[in-house]
């Protein structure tokens, strides 16, 4: 059976062709949405390491908006800490690098693993408890690491792994940054810090030195008004006359996040839902024109006593082979790229977005299938044998 | 025989509607995607007020930072003391302007918190830059030398602060200091990064000036370079590369080499789009090229399938026009003028969706201030694609039916 519907597949190889490319390319595009949704989902179901509700940051600008990164604060770190901790909504304050805190754009990096690049920035002693990182191996920095005469370093969980496998971080050195002589001490279980869309975190923190930096992180008592926000400012403001103040809420930064990665992402769906469509409906048309072609041999076959279901069946048959041909291609070009590395996808993403391509596609073919199959067999031998 | 052509066309486009609709639906929704695609691409890189001489104005946003002895390295803009230095006495240059990134104000009135995009700049990026002023003036070099509190303002901040008055001679509040508005000009949208803001200051008119004393060749500034015309664009990043191998460094410590120069907005954004790679703005346009040509690939082989399909409808046509001596030629030609005038109905059809996409973009504030609308340039493109879309799709269906034989046509057989 198989062997005959090749055949007449074969026949037909030119105008087959056409619907064989057209079913590759929209397998092709498929897999290529499908991927980067199940990617991203797979990403947000992950825990995030951190919370970023009730989590402010508070930029001090040392040179007014000149020197948004770097540089002093006007003022110490105790007297804005002192300030800070003034309000009694505010549960706890560390202050940062703007390198290291959550949604900071740019890149900073000094390595890579795993063809990921490693970034890095210095936090404060009490930044784990402000963000509410877990720490799952060792410690966190603390006032005793400033006596240290080698830089005591805090890596993420997924960071470990890739660097040391198995075994155990602590006390090792990381052999891939070069004119680095730290030491792991401690491991928090991750650190996404573009938000739940991101990768596993591959961040290493290092412990800020005393000095003043200007960005600040505030825990605050979850319902805090956004007269808050305006209390903070006048109090910072009035301690520095005419230096600026900055405060952002970080789920504000969050929801800029989501919108930079699913807004690409919305669109690229939209464009293909509208494609698997388009391919939808001129894959019917065609099929009923093709079987409109065939009355005379669909007659004849129910005339020698071909059955309604047999000849469904075969035209069926014969647009799923040629799905088939063109969903193998697809397949056997995508399988090529995480042999060539051109994908960094887990497996599991990887092959279900193959599975869910391909059940789409073929879905797609017997839905297109099922009208001009029902056409052909209601097709009556008596009239179908008597245009001939 | 055009008009006969486009009668027969009617007739067929009737004949059929299911097909017709089907057709119509493809050819429209891929020009629309493609109108909209261009759309975007030209309000990120055409050349629009402010940015009108984009074809000789170069950007310095960011270098790349090493050091001989580590494998790190920084990406960032340059600080005002190093384009002080190294920039603004390029000697091919006609004008360098200085600008700072964007950083954001926030004002409390009321209890509701304003946030405005502030940048701060010098007064050459208001001659390099050109914006249509809808109140008074930009600030001189002169007021920047002098460190003059002025600003210029967009249209929506006046809204917020000012209402529906006159903003000009006015002031506004930012961090403490009190600025007086000598302009007002139009919303810039938020992706054309370099005009970009709410509110424009001079550089110097904050009272600290410790972004002038060179300790770093990193900071947040940016350098914005016309060139006397398109052919000094490349002596200019020749130059820039000859300076930087003399650059003294502040810290050599940390970094002791500077890669990166000034590009075409369009390089800038290559770099961005593929991180760091050595891909140039003439090879993003090559890859949005085979993208645009990738993603007409699928409705022309739709369309190809459906039209090559159609055409035995009209065997006994074919048979008749080819028994009395019509040649190949002939009807290859006639078939082509029929798929390019569906091709066009189509095209008009994207093209009034196109239109409807951009106004719904626009409305759903994706980018600050984006407003999105089909010019002359989007229109001429869209009647390119569509010309193109129609010949590609109809010259193998036109051609599979010029060779069908008289015989067979006339009885309506299927020669595969």
């Amino acid at each position: 059976m198989i062997r005959h519907l090749c055949k007449i597949v074969w026949n037909r190889k030119r105008a087959n062709a056409l619907t064989a490319l057209q079913i590759f390319i929209s397998f092709v595009l498929l897999f290529v949405t499908l991927s980067l949704a199940l990617d991203k989902a797979g990403n947000y179901r992950r825990p995030l390491g951190y919370s970023y509700e009730d989590r402010w940051v508070v930029v001090f600008h040392p040179d007014r908006m000149m020197e948004p990164e770097g540089g002093a604060a006007p003022v110490s770190r105790e007297q804005v800490y002192l300030a800070l901790r003034g309000f009694d909504w505010v549960e706890s304050v560390s202050h940062a690098e703007y390198m290291a805190l959550p949604f900071a754009f740019g890149l900073q990096a000094q390595f890579m693993v795993d063809g990921r690049f490693v970034s890095n920035g210095a936090v404060s002693d009490e930044f784990h408890h402000t963000l509410g990182l877990e720490v799952v191996n060792g410690r966190w920095f603390g006032e005793e690491d400033a006596a240290l005469d080698w830089e005591p370093v805090v890596i993420t969980r997924p960071l470990a792994e890739a660097l040391f496998g198995g075994e155990d971080p602590l006390g090792r050195r990381i052999e891939e940054w070069q004119g680095f002589h730290g030491r792991i001490v401690g491991v928090v279980s991750d650190y996404r810090r573009s938000g739940e869309l991101a990768d596993p975190g591959f961040f290493v923190f290092e412990r800020l030195e005393a000095e003043a930096r200007s960005h600040f992180l505030v825990r605050v008592r979850p319902g805090t008004p956004l007269e808050a926000q305006e209390a903070i400012d006048r109090r910072l403001r009035a301690m520095a006359p005419g230096h600026g103040v900055e405060i952002t809420p970080l789920a504000e930064h969050r929801a800029a996040a989501f919108k930079l990665t699913l807004v690409p992402l919305f669109a690229l769906g939209v464009v293909s839902a509208l494609v698997l469509g388009m391919v939808a409906l001129s894959l019917s048309g065609v099929l009923w024109q093709r079987a409109m072609l065939r009355v005379e041999e669909i007659g004849l076959r129910r005339a020698l006593g071909g059955s309604a279901v047999g000849i469904f069946g075969q035209l069926t048959g014969e647009i799923l082979l040629v799905a088939s041909v063109g969903v193998l291609a697809a397949v056997v070009l995508i399988v090529q790229l995480p042999l060539l590395d051109l994908l960094d996808y887990g497996a599991g993403v990887f092959i279900l977005s193959l599975a869910l391509a391909a059940l789409v596609v073929y879905g797609l073919v017997v839905v297109c299938s099922l009208y001009p199959g029902r056409l052909a067999c209601r097709v009556r031998p008596a009239e179908a044998l008597h245009s001939e | 025989m055009l008009k006969n052509y486009m009668k027969m066309a009617l007739k067929v486009l009737l004949r059929r509607k299911l097909f017709t609709c089907i057709s119509l639906f493809t050819i429209s929704f891929t020009l629309m995607v493609l109108m909209v695609a261009a759309s975007l691409f030209d309000h990120l890189f055409g050349s629009f007020p402010p940015e009108t001489r984009s074809d000789r104005t170069l950007l310095l946003s960011s270098m790349k930072g090493e050091h001989d002895e580590s494998t790190g390295y920084r990406l960032q803009g340059p600080s005002y003391a190093f384009l002080e230095r190294y920039v603004y006495p390029l000697a091919h240059a006609e004008k360098v302007a200085v600008y700072s990134a964007t950083a954001t104000a926030t004002t409390f009135r009321g209890g509701e918190k304003i946030e405005s995009q502030l940048k701060c700049t010098d007064g050459a990026f208001w001659e390099i830059l050109e914006f249509d002023f809808l109140e008074g003036r930009p600030y001189s070099e002169q007021e920047v030398e002098e460190g003059r509190r002025v600003a210029v303002i967009n249209e929506a901040t006046r809204r917020v602060f000012f209402g529906e008055e006159k903003a000009v001679g006015r002031y506004i509040d930012l961090k403490d200091l009190s600025f007086r508005i000598v302009g007002v000009v139009p919303d810039v949208p938020a992706f054309r990064l370099v005009p970009f803001a709410d509110i424009w200051v001079p550089h110097s008119a904050f009272e600290s000036d410790a972004y002038r004393r060179y300790d770093s060749v990193f900071g947040h500034f940016q350098a914005l370079i016309l060139a006397p015309g398109a052919a000094a664009v490349p002596l200019i990043q020749e130059e820039f590369a000859d300076v930087l191998t003399r650059v003294e460094y502040p810290n050599p410590g940390e970094i002791n080499r500077l890669s990166g120069g000034p590009t075409t907005l369009l390089d800038m954004v290559a770099n961005i789009v593929f991180t760091l790679g050595t891909v140039t703005g003439r090879g993003l346009m090559v890859l949005v090229g085979v993208l645009t040509l990738l993603f007409m690939l699928l409705p022309v082989v739709s369309l190809v399938n459906i039209n090559t399909t159609r055409i035995l409808e009209r065997a006994s046509e074919i048979g008749v026009r080819k028994a009395f001596g019509g040649s190949s030629l002939t009807l290859v030609g006639q078939f082509l003028a029929e798929n390019v005038i569906l091709t066009l109905l189509g095209g008009a059809l994207g093209l009034a969706l196109a239109w409807l996409v951009l106004q719904m973009l626009g409305a759903a504030a994706i980018v600050q201030y984006a407003e999105f609308q089909l010019n002359h340039r989007i229109f001429l493109y869209g009647l390119t694609m569509t010309l193109l879309f129609g010949l590609v799709s109809g010259v193998w269906p036109a051609w599979k039916m010029s060779r069908l034989h008289v015989v067979d046509a006339f009885r309506r057989r299927k020669q595969q």
